[in-house]
């Protein structure tokens, strides 16, 4: 048995038993000689057989990246303590009731999913429910707090809920009563996306109504921070003083307005146009791949196509975008052009 | 019957036998058994070259356990030989399983021998080369280092399964690479620190640090860095800054932050603060950005050890975790951020699966 289509994760100082796989699981017939605890699968064909997994009797971290109509039935009765789903599409997420040792679960920017009813393990721990894509709506989000048996989750110590924050997003109305059920909370996220629709108070509004008083790590949003800040505090009976208090209000940020779309021409400003996005995102980069390198790419690119025009251009890069200059706007224009990025 | 001295090479025709009585093939056997016996604890010294490490003066080759227990292993070897064998000249034929580990073949001494060498070598040219590296040079020698650490990481793990594995008289020269590597993995990490440091004080010495700024004053604070690539006019900022840590949604670095303002959504843009450090080059400043991320952790991460989700919203990490040079970049970034009051986020928590050594001795 060998274990053909893995590769060490992490790099050559990468954790023991950590490794991924990309695009398919057909030349994998299980772990071999190796002790796989964590496994990554990026980029799965859609309709592949996981079932292969079972043979992986170490793994105990799982992580579907990019991933789109697959089959999670297979997994179920899998010993997986940690399973990490993003960038997943038209997904049955019923079988994830069916991993009886799960106690941490993040799902984020998934698109077309089936949760009519789930009931996750009742040994979960953490919870990230997150969609941030402009591509993407805050719909599944919505759908899985409404889908999710929460009276199961007295374990649960870490929620994270979101939609939107690094892109601008439509918030999502759900009734955010299902905190009551969570009395052992200690870290709590929800500061963007999500707006009370219940019929009693938000628990994450004065009074507090069935919050957790567990809670060491809370960030939430108000119409008036400061105040709001202080009475959960109050509540929690934590210092609000205290610069190392970890409770964190937001002021509410919810407009109508459309937000900008990426790659937006601004200026100029100085006699520099502007426009700012994601390289990595626009060539459908993966987790280990940064946007220092896709702008390299993007550079190199023009390069081949108009030298001249990279030389008028002025890229700075950070790990989360790229803002393109140049002192006319038609270069900035048929750069982006060259890049696609103008769609 | 006298016993032979160790050093001697024997020529012995060995059958050896598994644990299902099957017999090996005599010549296959022959080579290992050659290869096991031909060491003294000097000829391991030897096979692994060890004197560059010597030169380097931080291995005292004498105070080795690893070579005693050589020399004992070696010695024990050739009084069962002796008293199995008797001295003959010429071939010797001899059929038994106790150097074989009970019909493990398994008893070569080849690879590790050959990785060793390698492997050690090229630690005490890269110890040596640590002393005289000037600021400007700090970061490709460190990143010697940082590969030299992993090669020597890779042989202990090799070193370990052969000491655990093998007899007594097969894992000698295991055992001797595992005493090397006690003593020459604490130096290089101590090298690497060093470098660290250096890395830093060449960003000390550029000048005062750059204070805290927002988007209102970023065009003054760009002006006065000035323009230009592959200059240190580099910002790394937040938003929110702290305290608390727990407010920080983003982080990022920029050479022309007023444009960067422009682009960011009003609420990030509201509350970005630059971190007041000086001006850095391009690798520094994203290196400081991957140090802050690995800290923080990104919005779908889980930590490690486990049990909470990054709190920022970035979606990537500035440097791959898959690149060779992840740590060492890392490093330096903790390294300027602890040397600027800011050490307290110079922890990793977040790495995906990378494992790096820490600052902290």
């Amino acid at each position: 048995m060998t274990p053909g289509g893995l590769r060490r994760d992490g790099g050559p100082r990468g954790a023991e038993g950590a490794y991924y796989a990309t695009g398919t699981l057909k030349d994998i017939i299980g772990p071999g000689k190796r002790t796989v605890r964590s496994l990554a699968l990026k980029r799965i064909a859609p309709g592949e057989d996981l079932g292969v997994l079972r043979s992986f009797v170490d793994l105990e971290q799982l992580e579907l990246e990019r991933v789109r109509d697959l089959d999670l039935y297979s997994l179920a009765g899998l010993g997986i303590e940690q399973l990490t789903i993003t960038e997943g599409a038209d997904l049955d997420l019923a079988p994830l009731a069916d991993l009886p040792q799960l106690n941490s679960l993040v799902l984020g920017n998934l698109d077309n999913i089936q949760a009519p009813r789930l009931t996750l393990p009742a040994s979960l721990r953490l919870l990230g429910i997150i969609n941030d894509d402009p591509h993407l709506s805050g719909e599944p989000v919505k759908q899985l707090i409404e889908a999710i048996d929460w009276s199961r989750l007295t374990e649960l110590r870490s929620l994270s809920l979101r939609v939107g924050g690094l892109y601008e997003m439509a918030p999502v109305d759900v009734d955010l009563g299902f905190l009551a059920c969570l009395p052992q909370l200690e870290r709590v996220d929800m500061y963007q996306g999500l707006r009370h629709s219940g019929s009693s108070n938000s628990p994450i509004e004065p009074p507090f109504d069935g919050l957790s008083r567990e809670l060491s790590f809370a960030r939430i949003a108000g119409d008036e921070p400061d105040a709001v800040r202080r009475a959960l505090c109050a509540y929690l009976g934590t210092n609000p003083d205290d610069p190392q208090t970890a409770i964190v209000v937001y002021e509410r940020q919810e407009s109508d307005q459309p937000p900008a779309p990426a790659w937006a021409i601004s200026g100029p400003v100085d006699g520099m146009w502007t426009a700012y996005g994601s390289l990595h995102r626009a060539e459908d980069g993966t987790v280990e791949q940064t946007e220092y390198e896709a702008c390299e790419r993007a550079e190199e690119r023009l390069r081949r196509i108009d030298a001249a025009l990279v030389e008028r251009l002025d890229f700075d890069p950070e790990s989360a975008g790229t803002g393109i200059m140049a002192t006319s706007r038609e270069d900035l224009e048929r750069a982006l052009a060259l890049l696609h990025l103008d769609r | 019957m006298g016993g032979l001295p160790p050093g001697t090479t024997i020529q012995i025709l060995v059958r050896a036998i598994d644990a299902a009585h099957n017999i090996g093939d005599p010549e296959d056997v022959l080579y290992r058994l050659r290869s096991t016996v031909g060491y003294t604890a000097r000829q391991i010294e030897r096979g692994f070259e060890l004197d560059e490490l010597r030169r380097s003066g931080e291995v005292s080759l004498e105070r080795l356990a690893g070579g005693a227990a050589a020399t004992s292993a070696l010695r024990s070897t050739l009084k069962r030989l002796v008293r199995f064998v008797g001295p003959a000249g010429g071939i010797l034929t001899f059929i038994e399983t106790f150097l074989t580990g009970k019909g493990d073949l398994h008893c070569e001494q080849g690879p590790i021998m050959r990785e060793g060498k390698k492997v050690f070598a090229t630690a005490g040219r890269v110890l040596k080369s640590v002393g005289p590296t000037s600021r400007s040079r700090y970061a490709a020698v460190a990143e010697d280092v940082v590969n030299a650490r992993t090669a020597l990481a890779s042989l202990e793990a090799r070193a370990l399964r052969d000491s655990y594995l093998l007899d007594e008289d097969c894992s000698a020269p295991a055992n001797t690479a595992l005493g090397v590597i006690a003593r020459t993995a604490p130096a290089l990490d101590n090298a690497l620190r060093h470098l660290v440091s250096l890395g830093a004080s060449a960003v000390v010495a550029r000048g005062p640090a750059v204070g805290q700024h927002n988007c209102e004053d970023a065009r003054d604070l760009v002006r006065g860095l000035g323009p230009g690539k592959k200059r240190p006019n580099y910002v790394v900022y937040w938003s929110a800054p702290p305290p608390p840590d727990a407010a920080v949604l983003y982080v990022g670095i920029s050479r022309a932050l007023d444009r960067r303002c422009s682009s960011h959504p009003v609420g990030r843009r509201r509350s970005l603060q630059t971190l007041s450090l000086p001006p850095l080059y391009h690798a520094e400043a994203t290196s400081v950005e991957e140090a802050l991320i690995s800290h923080f952790g990104l919005g779908f991460e889980q930590s490690v050890p486990p049990g909470r989700l990054g709190q920022l919203q970035n979606r990537i990490h500035a440097i791959s975790s898959l690149r060779p040079s992840y740590c060492i970049r890392l490093l330096v970034g903790q390294a300027i951020l602890a040397r600027f009051d800011y050490g307290r986020y110079a922890v990793a928590y977040f790495m995906r699966n990378a494992r790096c050594i820490t600052l902290r001795p």
